[in-house]
C-alpha cells in the first residue's frame, strides 16, 4: 500500500510540480570579465595515456610483435593560454602547450632501450561562455592548431631496433566542452575534455 | 497496480499535446568494442534532432538522424599468434531516440538526462593497419579494404552492418543563448546488444559496440 502510494506521489511530483522547468531559466547572465586572460594549466589523463594507435609516433611501431614499450614517465600537458574577449559570449586566444613521454622499450620482455617523445604544440582556441556571474563561470573550449614532435630512441640493441632521432608535425586538437572557473580577477579552474588532456586544472587572471 | 498504471498514464498523457522543434548538432565520438583487444578510436558525429516536448510538463523527447564514424583499434593475434594491430573505421546512419527529464540549474541552465534506444545501419568502412605481424600478410592486404562487404574474400566474415542498443546521456541546456534558440551540449553513452562480428578470428566473438560521444547543438525556438 505504501509502496502505491508512494509511486503514486512520485509520478505527480516528476510530472506536475516540477513542469514549468522548460521556461524557467531564460537570464542567461553574462558578467562582463576583463578583456585579457592569461592562464596557466596542468592537465591530466592524457587520451594518449590509456588509448593506443591514436598517436603512432608514441606507441613503438613499424616494428615486431615481440617488442612492446611500457612508458616511464610523463610531464604534462602543461598549457599556458592567452585570450581576448571579442563578446561577453565568446573569446579568441592562442595555446601552448607541451607534453612529454618517455618509454622503456623492451624485445621479449628484456629492455633494449629507451624512447623519449616530445610535443610543443600551438593552437589557437575559441572560448564560449554559457553563462558568467561575478565570481562564477561556465564555459567550453575548443583549439586546434599543430604540435612540433621530437621521437628519439636510444637503442642498446642495434641489430633489433636500431636507434633513431627525427621530428615530424602532427594535426593537435583540445576541445574541453564543461569548464567552470571560480574568483574574481584571479580564478581557478577546472575542466573536461578530451586532446592533450581529459582533465585539466589552473589559475588564470583577468586584466 | 491498476492505480499505478492510471496515474502514470494521467500523468503522461499531456506528453500528447507536444511542441517539436528541429535543432543541429556536430560532435566527436570514441568508440570501442567490449572486448580486450580493443581500444578507443576517435571519431566524429553530425546531424540533425528533433526535440518534442509539452509546454506544461518537464518531460521532453528527442530523436536524431546523425552520420556517425564508430570503429576501434583492434589488437589481437592472427593464426601464428603474431600481434595484430589495426584500426578500423566505420561510417554509419545512427539514429537514437531519448526520453528526457529537464532540470533547470542556476536558473539560467538546464540539465536534462535522458535514456533511450538507438539503431545504427553501417554504409561503409576502412580498415588500416601498421603491420605488426612478421609471418603474415593478410594485414597489408586488408589495408583499406570495406570491413562490411571486402573481408569475406580473405576467408573471414564480414562485420555486421545493424546494430541496436540503449543510451543514456545528458543535454546541458543554455536556453536564449543566441537570439534564434538554445545552445546545448550533449553528452552520451551508447551500448550495443548486437554482436558486431560473426566470425571466430581476430577473437572477436560477441563483441559489441560501446561508443560516446559529445557534441554541441542549437535549437531553433524562435
Amino acid at each position: 500500500m505504501f509502496r502505491k502510494f508512494f509511486l503514486a506521489f512520485f509520478s505527480a511530483v516528476l510530472f506536475n510540480i516540477a513542469g514549468h522547468a522548460r521556461n524557467a531559466g531564460n537570464q542567461n547572465p553574462q558578467y562582463e570579465l576583463g578583456k585579457n586572460e592569461i592562464s596557466v594549466i596542468y592537465g591530466f589523463l592524457s587520451v594518449l595515456d590509456f588509448t593506443d594507435g591514436i598517436d603512432h609516433h608514441i606507441h613503438i611501431q613499424d616494428c615486431e610483435s615481440a617488442l612492446s614499450s611500457s612508458m616511464k614517465r610523463k610531464t604534462g600537458a602543461i598549457n599556458v593560454e592567452y585570450s581576448y574577449g571579442l563578446t561577453p559570449k565568446i573569446r579568441m586566444g592562442l595555446m601552448a602547450s607541451y607534453m612529454g613521454y618517455r618509454h622503456d622499450v623492451q624485445y621479449e620482455h628484456k629492455y633494449i632501450g629507451d624512447f623519449k617523445s616530445n610535443y610543443w604544440g600551438f593552437l589557437p582556441m575559441v572560448q564560449l561562455y554559457w553563462f558568467s556571474h561575478e565570481q562564477v563561470a561556465m564555459y567550453s573550449k575548443f583549439a586546434i592548431g599543430a604540435a612540433f614532435n621530437t621521437r628519439d630512441m636510444n637503442s642498446i640493441d642495434e641489430n633489433t631496433l636500431a636507434s633513431f632521432d627525427d621530428a615530424n608535425v602532427q594535426f593537435e586538437k583540445q576541445i574541453s566542452p564543461i569548464c567552470f572557473e571560480l574568483g574574481d580577477r584571479f580564478r581557478c579552474f577546472a575542466e573536461l575534455g578530451f586532446g592533450n588532456y581529459l582533465f585539466s586544472a589552473g589559475i588564470k587572471y583577468y586584466w | 497496480m491498476i492505480k499505478i498504471l492510471f496515474s502514470l498514464i494521467i500523468a503522461v498523457l499531456p506528453l500528447f499535446q507536444v511542441v517539436g522543434q528541429i535543432a543541429v548538432h556536430a560532435g566527436a565520438t570514441f568508440t570501442k568494442w567490449n572486448c580486450e583487444q580493443t581500444d578507443f578510436r576517435s571519431g566524429f558525429v553530425a546531424g540533425v534532432a528533433w526535440h518534442f516536448q509539452n509546454e506544461s510538463s518537464p518531460l521532453f523527447g528527442q530523436v536524431n538522424l546523425d552520420f556517425t564514424q564508430k570503429g576501434a583499434n583492434l589488437n589481437t593475434h592472427d593464426e601464428h599468434g603474431d600481434i595484430i594491430k589495426m584500426g578500423v573505421n566505420t561510417y554509419l546512419v545512427h539514429v537514437p531516440v531519448f526520453v528526457g527529464y529537464k532540470i533547470p540549474i542556476f536558473n539560467h541552465m538546464q540539465i536534462n538526462p535522458k535514456v533511450g534506444l538507438y539503431a545504427d545501419y553501417g554504409l561503409w568502412g576502412k580498415i588500416s593497419d601498421k603491420g605488426y605481424s612478421l609471418r603474415s600478410d593478410i594485414l597489408i592486404e586488408k589495408d583499406g579494404k570495406n570491413p562490411y562487404s571486402d573481408l569475406s574474400q580473405y576467408g573471414y566474415s564480414d562485420f555486421s552492418r545493424f546494430d541496436a542498443g540503449y543510451n543514456v546521456g545528458a543535454n546541458f541546456v543554455f536556453p536564449n543563448w543566441l537570439p534564434a534558440g538554445d545552445m546545448y551540449i550533449e553528452l552520451n553513452g551508447f551500448f550495443g546488444f548486437m554482436d558486431m562480428y560473426d566470425g571466430d578470428s581476430w577473437k572477436l566473438e560477441g563483441a559489441k559496440n560501446r561508443s560516446f560521444q559529445v557534441s554541441f547543438g542549437f535549437v531553433f525556438n524562435k
